[in-house]
């Protein structure tokens, strides 16, 4: 496979693990502008284990995962006692702290960046990428799923139907934060070197992009978000601004003509629909 | 020492209250986080630059800075608040956001990353009261940032349209009901938060002598940390909370180094979310049901 090919498969893989950690959350009802905080956390741990201790990458970046993972359900106490717009700005502040923090620990670098000599090849980030997919799949086929999408639709009801509203939150955010940190530590050991100004929470709004532009309704959006956003600036190669102007406009034109996402469960059952209807006239 | 710190923040949270009264009016009357303010300072940042750079007197780049933010706040709202109403509240959010990376990355295509100088065409008068200067356009800034928000409430409190503002703040629907004319005020809102943001980044390009495609991120952002400390929806409040600010971010250069700001401006922002949500002067803060 040609370095450019591998490069661009493990963007893609990276980016549709991103999107399910700030899919989970988004699932609970909670628009979580902190999803590159718990990047940044994963990424950091992971590549401070493997250098410090010289701990083997894949260890590490799993121990990373868990990191970011317990961090997430520490801070998700405070922060799930907020709601919808105070949410969103109690993730945004966190997200700056947390890359604030980072950037004046000498010891990972600070501001001039972290080498990660360890590497991790190909196979094992696609591997990881597909686990975390069917995961979150297996996840949204039981009573888990359902649960969450109760719990984001009304919360009071949920809570009458004997649902633990506010543990179901948590375990998103948590479940959110898992992915993030898998998902930074992966980026870290592949590309060997990471800087903290990368994970601002602009890097947060564009997950969040991503997984709107594929739809929050059903499992299957947040995978087109990635694969969209990963390939289209390889279909337009031309410099690498354009293609987030090209892919604002596009959030523009999605969110007015069809601000549910491009995959919803009415398209599904649609599409469905007419492949029975197709087999049934055959 | 201490009092000319004092001063240097107060002087730099003239800007961040600007921005904060431009946040604080889409919670208060369309409660709606506006993602794009950042990106109208930049711009107007940016605007600043090239029209001097060009060789134009300075009110001519107020002016096209502050019409432009004005402008581009209006195309905002054609894409935000016009949809919200027919769909789920946090789509007015997502697009403000795309508009940020819209707004930076067509900049970015255009001028390039670099951090340019603001060439300002006066020179720097300065005043000493004791031991503390005080530089006389950064003075001038502050006076126009209190006078604006002190018409912005004569306009709220005396005016037709701003009793509409309030009776949309209320509730959109009894506003209908009663025969506001939602989809001319609601515009209005978002005209004053452009003009706003515009002339705080004139302010802060002009007395700071810099500009970046970056400056939305780093600077206007931090309007929302104002916003909250001061009350969301209160435009006092703003005022108040975006003057704190600046003296926190002085404070915490001087003691803790200029990496650690975010850290104290950001950290203040989650204990207050935590610890008393409605901000010091107490706003009127939106429902928590709604995005």
């Amino acid at each position: 496979m040609s370095g450019y090919l591998e490069s661009l498969l493990v963007l893609l893989s990276i980016n549709v693990i991103l999107a399910y950690a700030a899919f989970l959350p988004m699932a609970a009802g909670q628009l979580n502008l902190g999803v590159a905080a718990f990047v940044a956390i994963g990424a950091y741990s992971g590549a401070y284990l493997s250098n410090a201790y010289g701990v083997h990458p894949v260890p590490a970046a799993l121990a990373a995962s868990a990191i970011a993972g317990g961090l997430g359900w520490i801070v998700a106490f405070p922060i799930l006692r907020t709601r919808g717009i105070y949410l969103a700005l109690a993730t945004f502040a966190l997200n700056q702290v947390v890359q604030g923090t980072i950037l004046n620990l000498n010891v990972v670098g600070g501001a001039s960046g972290y080498p990660v000599p360890a590497h991790i090849g190909f196979p094992v980030i696609a591997a990881f990428a597909l686990i975390a997919v069917m995961l979150v799949f297996v996840l949204f086929h039981t009573r888990f799923g359902i649960s969450v999408t109760a719990a984001s639709d009304d919360e009071r009801v949920a809570d009458l139907m004997g649902l633990s509203v506010r543990g179901l939150q948590s375990a998103a955010f948590t479940g959110g934060a898992v992915l993030a940190g898998l998902a930074g530590a992966l980026y870290a050991h592949h590309f060997n070197y990471i800087e903290v100004q990368n994970y601002g929470v602009l890097f947060s709004i564009y997950i969040v992009l991503y997984v709107l532009l594929g739809g929050t309704q059903t499992v299957y959006g947040p995978i087109l978000g990635a694969a969209v956003f990963t390939l289209l600036p390889e279909l337009l190669r031309g410099s690498a601004a354009w293609r987030y102007v090209i892919f604002a406009l596009l959030i523009i034109a999605i969110m007015s003509l069809r601000p549910q996402g491009v995959v919803t469960g009415a398209l599904l059952r649609r599409l469905l629909g007419w492949r029975r209807a197709a087999a049934g006239a055959a | 020492m201490i009092e000319q710190q004092i001063v240097n923040g107060i002087m730099l949270g003239s800007v961040y209250a600007l921005v904060a009264v431009a946040f604080t009016l889409a919670i208060g009357v369309l409660n709606f986080l506006n993602f794009s303010i950042p990106g109208l300072f930049m711009l107007g940042g940016m605007v600043t630059w090239y029209v001097l750079k060009a060789g134009f007197a300075w009110p001519i780049a107020a002016l096209l800075a502050i019409a432009t933010g004005g402008l581009m706040s209006l195309v905002v709202e054609r894409f935000t608040y016009r949809l919200m109403r027919k769909s789920s509240h946090f789509v007015p959010l997502v697009t403000s956001m795309a508009f940020l990376i819209l707004l930076e990355n067509i900049v970015l295509v255009t001028w390039g990353s670099d951090l340019q100088r603001v060439e300002v065409p006066f020179a720097t008068v300065s005043i000493r009261l004791g031991h503390i200067v005080v530089a006389v356009p950064q003075l001038i800034g502050l006076a126009l940032a209190i006078a604006a928000v002190a018409c912005l409430d004569v306009v709220l409190k005396r005016t037709r349209i701003g009793r509409g503002l309030r009776t949309i703040a209320e509730d959109p629907d009894t506003a209908t009901l009663l025969g506001v004319p939602v989809g001319r005020i609601v515009p209005v809102v978002f005209l004053i938060g452009g003009l706003f943001t515009a002339l705080a980044s004139f302010l802060f390009s002009v007395n700071y002598q810099q500009a970046s495609p970056f400056m939305g991120e780093e600077v206007a952002l931090k309007g929302i940390s104002a916003m909250v400390l001061g009350g969301m929806g209160n435009i006092w409040g703003a005022i108040l909370g975006g003057l704190l600010i600046g003296v926190i971010e002085t404070f915490s250069i001087h003691w803790f180094g200029a990496r650690a700001v975010d850290i104290w401006v950001y950290g203040l922002l989650l204990t207050i979310l935590f610890v008393r949500p409605t901000g010091l002067l107490g706003g009127t803060a939106p429902g928590p049901a709604r995005m």
